[in-house]
C-alpha cells in the first residue's frame, strides 16, 4: 500500500474560542482534497500548521516528499529554516491574501522563490517562470507590478509563483477569495489543470461547497473539528430506481439522462436532508453539553480553613444536578486575587494533588485548593478582613474520553477573609453575633 | 470692511439687517460679496487658523476653519429630497415579534440609575442617575410604576435604593471603603420627554427603606416599601407622602445558639412604629435601624445562622423584605424570609396583622397572631423548617405562593380564596428533582393575567445559567422548563395582553443584562432586548388600575 504524501494526526491549536481542536487527515500523491468550513471554523489555522507556519499545540504532521524514497519527515521537528526551505521547494503555498511583493514585477515575483532557494541557474529559473506565466495566461503582463493587475490576474500570478518550484504538494488557502463567480470558476479550473499537469497533490481550504465538490474528496471543518462526512456515515440511497425495459436507443439515452438527472436530484436532496440531520444532531449534542456545564454543574465555595499560621485550604463542592447525564470534570486552574489599593493583585494558589485529574462527578464531590502567605498589606472593605477573589476554571465533558470538545467554565468566588494576624479591634467593629468567621462568603455573581 | 456674514460684534443694527437681507436673496453666498469676504471671518474664529490651511485646528477652540472656494455658487435650482421620519412608522420588532406599545422601567442596581425602554419603538425613552442628585451610594433596587392612561405622555414611579455596605458585597475592588448611607426612595415622573426626580421620600418621612415597592392594586392611591435589613415596612399615601402605617418585626429565638436561633423556633414580635410627634419624622434614614450590614441576597438566609453576616442586631433579624398585596387591595402579606412565612395585614383596619402563614411542607398552615398591646402583636412559632425568599398572589387572588429556599427548596402554595386569611390553607408543594439544596432554586415569579399559568425563574448562580419554569395553576404542576437561558435572571412580569413574559437579566454589575422575552402562548423564547445596567427588577407602566393585579403589586 502506498504511503500517503501527507499524514496529520490529532492536530490541535485552540485560541480559546477559535482555531483547531481536533484534525487528522491523509493526502495521497496527486490527490485533490478540499477542506470545507465556514469563516472562523479554523481552516486557515489548520493550513498554517500543515505548511509549517503555525506550531500545533498537539499532534504530528508527516510529509513524504523527500527524494530517493526517504522516510517521512516530522514537519514540526524541523528547525524554522528547514520548514522555510520546504515551502520554497516541495511544498507550495497559496495564501488567502494578496502576497505579491508590490515593488517587483510579475516576473520578478515568480523568480524570487527560486532565487531564494539558490539551487538553479538564472537561465533555468527564467525558463520556468516564463513557462508558468504562460500556463496561467500572464505572459503579456510579465513586467506589470501587482498594483497594475486585476484581482483575478493577481490570483493567477500567485498560483504560478506557488508552482514555479515544482512542488509535490500545493496548499491553497481560499484561493478564490475576493473573486467574482466567473473568476472563481476560472481560477479553480486553472488550479486543477496545473496540479494535474505537474502531478502535485492539492489541499485546498474553502468555504464554498461548490468548489469543494470539484475535488476528489472533501472534509468538513466545523468549530475546529475536522470530519470526513463520507466516512461518518454513508447517506441512504434512494430506493425504487430499478432497471428499465429495453427501448429505442434514443429513448434509452433520454431515459438514462433523465434517470441520471433524477437520481442526482433525489440523491442530492437525500444527501442534503442527511447533512441537515447530522448538523441538527451535532448541535443538540453541543447544546446538551453546554447545559451540562452551565446548568448541570453546581459549584459552591463551602469552606475555607486555616491549615497553618499562614496557610489556607479552600473547599469547593461540585455536584452534577443533571441526573440523566454523566459529568466529567478536569480542574484546570485556580487563581487567587487579593485587593490591594483598588485593584485585584494575583497570588499563587494550587489544586490539592488528588484533584489534578479527570473526575467523575456524580453526587456531591469536594475539590480542595490551597494558598499561603497572603500579603500583609491589603484593602479592607469589611474592617479587619482581606477582600479575596478566587477564580477556578474547569473543563467539563460528558464522557471521560470526550468526542465533543469539553466546555470550559470559570467561576469566581468572592470572600472577605481573616488575614493570618487579624486586628481584633477592627474585626470587632463589624458586630458579629458570635465568633468572627474566618471567611465571609459573598453572593455568587 | 466689516464681514457682513460674520454678524460680529462690530456690526450696527442697520448693517446686520442689510446683511440678513442680502443673505436671504442668496447674493452673499452667490459670490456678490466675493471670497475676500471670508478672509476676516477666518481670522475671527481662531488665532491658530491661517488662510489656506483649512485642515489646521485652531488650538483654542478645536474649530476647523476653511475658506469658501472661489467658484462656490449656491445652486438655486437644487432640489433636495427631504423626508420626514416618524419613529412610530418604524416599529420595533424582536425576531419577528411586535411586542406592543408598553414602557418598561428598569432600575440599574449597581449602576445607580433607572431607564425607560419603549417596547413599541425600541427606544430608551429616558434615563436618570441618582448620583447626580447628591446620593453617592444609590443601589437602585426595586420599582413600581403607577397607572397612567397614556404613559408616553406622563407617569410616575417609586424607586427604592439601598445604601451602606451593600455596595461592598459584589466583588468590586473599590476604593470606597466607607460608603455613604444611601437608603433613599425616589418618586420620579416622566413628563413625556425627560425623567424628573420629584421627591426623595426618605427626606420627606425620615424613613430609609431600600427593597420591595408595591402599589395598592385596588386604587393606586397608596404604596408600601419594605426593607429586610431593618425589618420595617411602611404604607405611604401617594398624594401626601404621609406614612399611613409602619411596622417593625423582631425575632426572639428560643435557642441561645446562633445556628439554631431560627430553626429552633421562637417569637415573632410585630410592632407599630410611629414618627417623632414633634417633628412628624421617623429617625430611620440611611443606615439607622439596620440589623445586618448587608442584604440577604438569594439564599443569604442561610449565611445568617452560620454567623457570616455581621450587623448590630443579627439575632433579631426576620428578613421582612417585601409586602405584596392581595389583588382586592384589602389584605397584604409581608414576607418573613428567615421564618419561611408571611404576616397578613388588614389595610381596612389600620393595617393590623391578622394571620401568619407558614410555607414549608412540615409547618402547620397558619399560626395565631396574638395582640400584646395596642401597638404590639406576637406569633409564637415552634419550629422553622426552611427560610423563604419570594412571595406572590395570583391575579385572581385565589392563591398565595412562596419560594421556600434554602433548606427545603420548594414552592409552597396556599389557597387564599377565603375572605378570612386565618382560614387560608396550604394545598400543594412543588419540588423539582433538579433543584439542589441551595441552587438551582425557584426564585422570582409572575402570573398570566388570567391566573392560568405561573412563571418561575429558576436561579443558578453565575456563571451558571438560569431558566424559566412554566407551571399550570389548575394543577400546580410544572409543564415546561426552559433551561440554560442566561446568567442572572431576576424579577419578571407579564404584559397586560398576557402575550409576553419579560424577565430582567443581569442582577449584578458585570454580566449580560437586558430583558429576556418569552412568548406565553407557545412558551418559547422570543429574544433579548439589550439594556446595559445590571438590573434586578423591572416594571411595566400599567394603563389602568385593573392591570395592577398582575404586576409587582401582588407578586415579587
Amino acid at each position: 500500500m502506498t504511503e500517503p504524501l501527507l499524514r496529520a494526526e490529532g492536530l490541535q491549536r485552540w485560541f480559546g474560542n477559535a482555531g483547531v481542536r481536533q484534525a487528522s487527515l491523509q493526502l495521497a500523491a496527486g490527490e485533490r482534497v478540499a477542506i470545507l468550513g465556514r469563516s472562523g471554523s479554523g481552516k486557515s489555522t489548520l493550513l498554517a500548521m500543515l505548511a509549517g507556519l503555525s506550531r500545533p499545540d498537539a499532534g504530528r504532521i508527516e510529509l513524504r516528499i523527500g527524494v530517493g524514497g526517504a522516510g517521512p519527515i516530522d514537519l514540526w521537528s524541523l528547525p524554522a529554516a528547514e520548514r522555510c526551505r520546504l515551502r520554497r521547494g516541495p511544498v507550495g503555498f497559496v495564501s488567502q491574501f494578496t502576497s505579491l511583493l508590490p515593488t517587483l514585477s510579475t516576473l520578478e515575483n515568480l523568480l524570487l522563490p527560486g532565487e531564494l532557494e539558490g539551487r538553479r541557474s538564472a537561465t533555468e529559473l527564467l525558463a520556468d517562470a516564463e513557462h508558468w506565466l504562460e500556463a496561467v495566461g500572464l505572459s503579456h503582463l510579465r513586467d506589470r507590478r501587482p498594483g497594475q493587475l486585476s484581482g483575478g490576474e493577481i490570483r493567477r500570478a500567485i498560483l504560478a509563483r506557488a508552482l514555479v518550484n515544482r512542488p509535490n504538494l500545493l496548499l491553497a488557502d481560499e484561493p478564490t477569495s475576493n473573486l467574482d463567480g466567473c473568476s472563481e470558476t476560472e481560477i479553480v479550473a486553472l488550479l486543477e489543470s496545473l496540479c494535474a499537469s505537474s502531478g502535485a497533490a492539492l489541499l485546498m481550504v474553502t468555504h464554498s461547497e461548490a468548489l469543494a465538490r470539484r475535488c476528489d474528496r472533501w472534509l468538513e471543518l466545523e468549530a475546529g473539528t475536522l470530519r470526513d462526512p463520507a466516512a461518518a456515515a454513508e447517506p441512504p440511497l434512494p430506493s425504487g430506481l430499478g432497471g428499465t425495459a429495453e427501448a429505442h436507443p434514443t429513448r434509452r439515452r433520454l431515459l438514462a439522462g433523465a434517470l441520471a438527472g433524477g437520481m442526482s436530484l433525489v440523491g442530492g436532496t437525500v444527501f442534503w436532508q442527511w447533512r441537515q440531520q447530522q448538523q441538527r444532531t451535532a448541535r443538540i449534542r453541543r447544546d446538551r453539553l453546554q447545559r451540562l456545564a452551565f446548568s448541570g454543574l453546581s459549584s459552591e465555595l463551602v469552606a475555607v480553613e486555616r491549615t497553618g499560621p499562614e496557610r489556607y485550604l479552600g473547599t469547593l463542592a461540585v455536584e452534577n444536578l443533571e441526573v440523566s447525564q454523566s459529568l466529567y470534570l478536569l480542574p484546570l486552574d485556580v487563581q487567587l486575587y487579593i485587593q490591594q489599593g483598588s485593584r485585584w493583585n494575583p497570588f499563587p494558589a494550587h489544586w490539592s494533588d488528588s484533584q489534578r485529574q479527570v473526575l467523575a462527578v456524580e453526587g456531591l464531590r469536594p475539590l480542595h485548593f490551597e494558598f499561603s502567605d497572603p500579603p500583609s498589606s491589603h484593602t479592607e472593605l469589611v474592617p479587619g478582613y482581606m477582600h479575596v477573589r478566587i477564580d477556578v476554571t474547569y473543563a467539563v465533558a460528558d464522557r471521560p474520553d470526550p468526542e465533543l470538545m469539553p466546555v470550559e467554565r470559570r467561576d469566581s468566588f468572592f470572600v472577605h477573609l481573616l488575614p493570618p494576624l487579624p486586628d481584633a479591634e477592627k474585626v470587632a467593629r463589624n458586630g458579629f453575633p458570635g465568633e468572627p468567621p474566618l471567611y465571609i462568603p459573598m453572593p455568587p455573581h | 470692511m466689516n464681514d457682513p456674514s460674520s454678524n460680529g460684534p462690530g456690526l450696527s443694527r442697520r448693517e446686520a439687517l442689510q446683511a440678513g437681507a442680502l443673505s436671504a436673496l442668496g447674493l452673499l453666498a452667490a459670490g456678490a460679496g466675493p471670497a475676500a469676504a471670508a478672509e476676516p471671518a477666518a481670522a475671527v474664529v481662531g488665532q491658530g487658523a491661517q488662510k489656506g490651511l483649512g485642515d489646521k485646528l485652531a488650538p483654542d477652540h478645536g474649530v476647523r476653519v476653511t475658506d469658501r472656494p472661489k467658484d462656490y455658487v449656491t445652486p438655486k435650482g437644487l432640489k433636495v429630497d427631504r423626508e420626514i421620519i416618524n419613529f412610530s412608522d418604524i416599529p420595533f420588532q424582536l425576531n419577528g415579534y411586535t411586542l406592543g406599545r408598553h414602557i418598561v422601567v428598569m432600575p440599574q442596581k449597581m449602576g445607580g440609575g433607572v431607564n425607560l425602554i419603549d417596547l413599541g419603538s425600541g427606544r430608551a425613552l429616558a434615563s436618570l442617575w441618582y448620583w447626580n442628585y447628591g446620593d453617592y451610594n444609590p443601589i437602585s433596587h426595586h420599582i413600581q410604576a403607577f397607572p397612567s392612561s397614556n404613559p408616553y405622555q406622563e407617569f410616575e414611579f417609586i424607586n427604592s435604593c439601598q445604601g451602606g455596605m451593600n455596595s461592598l458585597i459584589y466583588g468590586m475592588p473599590t476604593a470606597v471603603t466607607d460608603p455613604p448611607p444611601g437608603f433613599n426612595m425616589y418618586r420620579v415622573r416622566y413628563n413625556g420627554d425627560v425623567l424628573e426626580l420629584e421627591e426623595n421620600i426618605a427626606e420627606t418621612t425620615g424613613l430609609g427603606l431600600g427593597v420591595h415597592t408595591t402599589i395598592r392594586p385596588s386604587d393606586a392611591k397608596s404604596y408600601c416599601i419594605s426593607d429586610g435589613q431593618k425589618d420595617i415596612f411602611a404604607w405611604f399615601d401617594r398624594a401626601s407622602t404621609r406614612v399611613l402605617q409602619a411596622f417593625r418585626y423582631d425575632w426572639q429565638g428560643n435557642s441561645p445558639e446562633l445556628a439554631d436561633c431560627w430553626t429552633g423556633g421562637g417569637t415573632l414580635l410585630i410592632s407599630r412604629i410611629k414618627p417623632d410627634p414633634t417633628t412628624g419624622l421617623f429617625d430611620l434614614r440611611g443606615t439607622k435601624g439596620l440589623k445586618i450590614n448587608w442584604e440577604m441576597v438569594p439564599m443569604g438566609e442561610l449565611f445568617v445562622p452560620e454567623g457570616q453576616i455581621p450587623g448590630p442586631n443579627v439575632r433579631a433579624l426576620t428578613g421582612a423584605d417585601a409586602f405584596v398585596w392581595h389583588p382586592d387591595g384589602r389584605y397584604g402579606a409581608e414576607i418573613i424570609r428567615m421564618l419561611g412565612g408571611c404576616v397578613v395585614h388588614d389595610s381596612q383596619n389600620g393595617m393590623v396583622p391578622v394571620a401568619y402563614c407558614a410555607f414549608p411542607s412540615q409547618s402547620p398552615d397558619t399560626y395565631t397572631v396574638e395582640q400584646v398591646d395596642r401597638d404590639t402583636w406576637k406569633v409564637v412559632i415552634d419550629r422553622v423548617y426552611s427560610p423563604g425568599h419570594e412571595l406572590g398572589f395570583s391575579p385572581d387572588g385565589n392563591n398565595l405562593v412562596m419560594m421556600n429556599n434554602g433548606l427545603e427548596n420548594s414552592v409552597g402554595i396556599f389557597d387564599s380564596s377565603d375572605p378570612d386569611p386565618s382560614q387560608w390553607r396550604k394545598i400543594r408543594q412543588i419540588i423539582d428533582p433538579t433543584w439542589g439544596k441551595r441552587y438551582p432554586s425557584p426564585f422570582h415569579m409572575a402570573f398570566t393575567p388570567d391566573s392560568k399559568k405561573m412563571y418561575v425563574v429558576v436561579l443558578n448562580p453565575a456563571p451558571g445559567r438560569s431558566g424559566i419554569m412554566v407551571v399550570d395553576t389548575a394543577t400546580w404542576t410544572p409543564i415546561k422548563e426552559l433551561q440554560n437561558i442566561t446568567q442572572d435572571m431576576q424579577s419578571c412580569t407579564v404584559t397586560p395582553d398576557g402575550q409576553f413574559l419579560l424577565v430582567a437579566v443581569g442582577g449584578f454589575q458585570r454580566y449580560a443584562s437586558g430583558i429576556f422575552v418569552l412568548d406565553t402562548a407557545k412558551d418559547e423564547p422570543v429574544g433579548f432586548i439589550p439594556n446595559p445596567g445590571g438590573h434586578h427588577d423591572l416594571t411595566l407602566v400599567p394603563t389602568s388600575v385593573e392591570q395592577l393585579r398582575f404586576s409587582r403589586s401582588c407578586a415579587m
